[in-house]
């Protein structure tokens, strides 16, 4: 077991015995990454940070719901924080209202946004690989998989958006997610923290 | 491998489809009849779909680590941790659930609660019994008194003593007068009389030449009974005694069952 194993399960052993300093450090690692999820999929600030504190609070009541046989901790919170998140879009439906100022928004938010110093060099470094494993990937191959992973997109809305065959849509995000999973071969099949 | 290989190797078309399936089941991106039925493989441990759905997922857990991190405004950490430690509330795992700040704050309260009722119950318990002890106790001074009573009486040479014996109502019943000559006052110590219906009590009779005189009533406890009373007015000669049974507020002439009776050969015998 590598250490950051070690410090996830003692800090989700801690989170299931409600001690509160748990969630606080918890939230100092993994807040800065999911707040910048949310405000990639909903393009506002307090959205996002609302939401932020809907997750955190949501695991926190729910801490023992957590399998860590499913995934990492960190991947836990990211998925209910998306999850939370594109249920608000789909609510607002803002992209299909106002495309313009939800584009204009997300990009204002985005480019506001500062690095938290709390990044450790494996984040880096991953995150860079993961950032150019995407940089590269073939347009036709990203977009299907942005829209459905930030957007909430289904599969008929993502072949509609492009104006593409259902069948090239399924092809392309296959494809892509071959070409991901060769990029970031050196960070899979272990379990990494946040 | 090659860009057409799914996590499992070569990719037929019968694979490949699998794969792209699966690829969009870990984006949310199914839609629903199709996600319900790759849902279903899952469950029953399908080992193909099972690896495929395991392989794409870690590649979608990084998707997000493209993204530049953001920190959040300070104020969201600050409002979580109040709201936590306002309410506190916490699934916590069975295992641990003695561990739970909802526990530790709840637990001594309940042992205090139960430490109340329980020295409650026991002061509500005493109080009764020493409730019961004090009637027991002024039962037991009330008979003391009157066997003392009795005593003195027998000791006294002014006192007679006549017997009073059951009738066929009342056969193993029976009384003893004390009859004190000095006081003019009879006390009468009665014995196995039957239990009363409701609404009856005894009541003594001076029997007299002319019509039994009415004295008063009275309820023994287990056929057991102590009663003082006053003799009539010199003049009436009293020739015995009876015990009737009769309503409780007593009668002016005997209506009921005579249980106890007796005669004697001169006043003051």
């Amino acid at each position: 077991m590598c250490p950051q194993d070690r410090t996830e399960t003692t800090l989700i052993r801690n989170l299931q015995a409600g001690d509160q300093q748990a969630l606080g450090a918890l939230y100092d690692r993994l807040a800065p990454l999911a707040n910048a999820v949310l405000l990639r999929i909903l393009g506002n600030r307090a959205d996002a940070e609302e939401i932020l504190e809907e997750t955190f609070w949501h695991v926190w009541r729910n801490a023992t719901d957590y399998d860590p046989t499913r995934g990492t901790l960190a991947a836990w919170v990211i998925t209910i924080a998306r999850s939370r998140a594109l249920d608000r879009l789909r609510v607002q439906k803002r992209q299909a209202s106002n495309p313009a100022a939800y584009a204009e928004e997300a990009r204002a938010a985005l480019t506001s946004a500062q690095p938290t110093p709390e990044d450790t060099t494996l984040q880096n470094e991953r995150a860079r690989a993961v950032a150019a494993a995407l940089r590269v990937l073939p347009l036709e191959q990203r977009l299907p998989i942005e829209l459905a992973y930030y957007e909430g997109l289904s599969q008929s809305q993502i072949a509609e958006r492009l104006r593409q065959p259902l069948g090239t849509v399924k092809t392309r995000v296959r494809l892509g997610f071959i070409r991901l999973r060769e990029a970031l071969q050196p960070y899979l099949g272990a379990r990494h923290d946040a | 491998m090659t860009p057409e290989e799914g996590p499992e190797g070569p990719a037929p078309t019968q694979s490949r489809q699998l794969q792209e399936l699966c690829a969009l089941y870990v984006l949310g991106a199914l839609d629903t009849a199709e996600a319900t039925s790759l849902e279903a493989r899952l469950r029953a441990g399908d080992a193909d779909v099972v690896r495929a759905v395991t392989a794409w997922r870690e590649i979608v857990e990084h998707l997000p680590y493209a993204l530049q991190p953001v920190v959040p405004d300070p104020a969201v950490r600050d409002r979580l941790m109040r709201r936590m430690q306002d309410s506190s509330p916490i699934v916590v795992s069975s295992a641990r659930w003695w561990r739970g700040p909802r526990l530790r704050v709840w637990l001594p309260r309940a042992a205090v609660a139960v430490l109340i009722l329980a020295l409650s119950w026991t002061v509500y318990d005493v109080r009764r019994q020493v409730s019961r002890l004090e009637a027991e106790l002024q039962r037991l001074h009330s008979t003391a008194a009157e066997s003392q009573q009795v005593l003195l009486l027998l000791a006294s040479p002014q006192v007679t003593i006549v017997s009073l014996t059951g009738s066929a109502q009342a056969p193993q019943a029976g009384a003893r007068v004390l009859w004190d000559t000095q006081h003019r006052e009879w006390t009468v110590v009665t014995r196995n009389l039957p239990p009363l219906p409701p609404g009856k009590a005894y009541q003594l009779w001076f029997l007299t030449p002319g019509a039994p005189q009415p004295s008063r009533t009275f309820h023994p406890q287990n056929g057991y009974g102590m009663i003082q009373v006053p003799l009539p007015p010199e003049q009436t000669r009293v020739t015995g005694a009876a015990v009737s049974v009769e309503p409780e507020q007593g009668v002016t002439q005997p209506t009921g069952d005579i249980v106890l009776v007796g005669t004697f050969s001169s006043e003051g015998q």
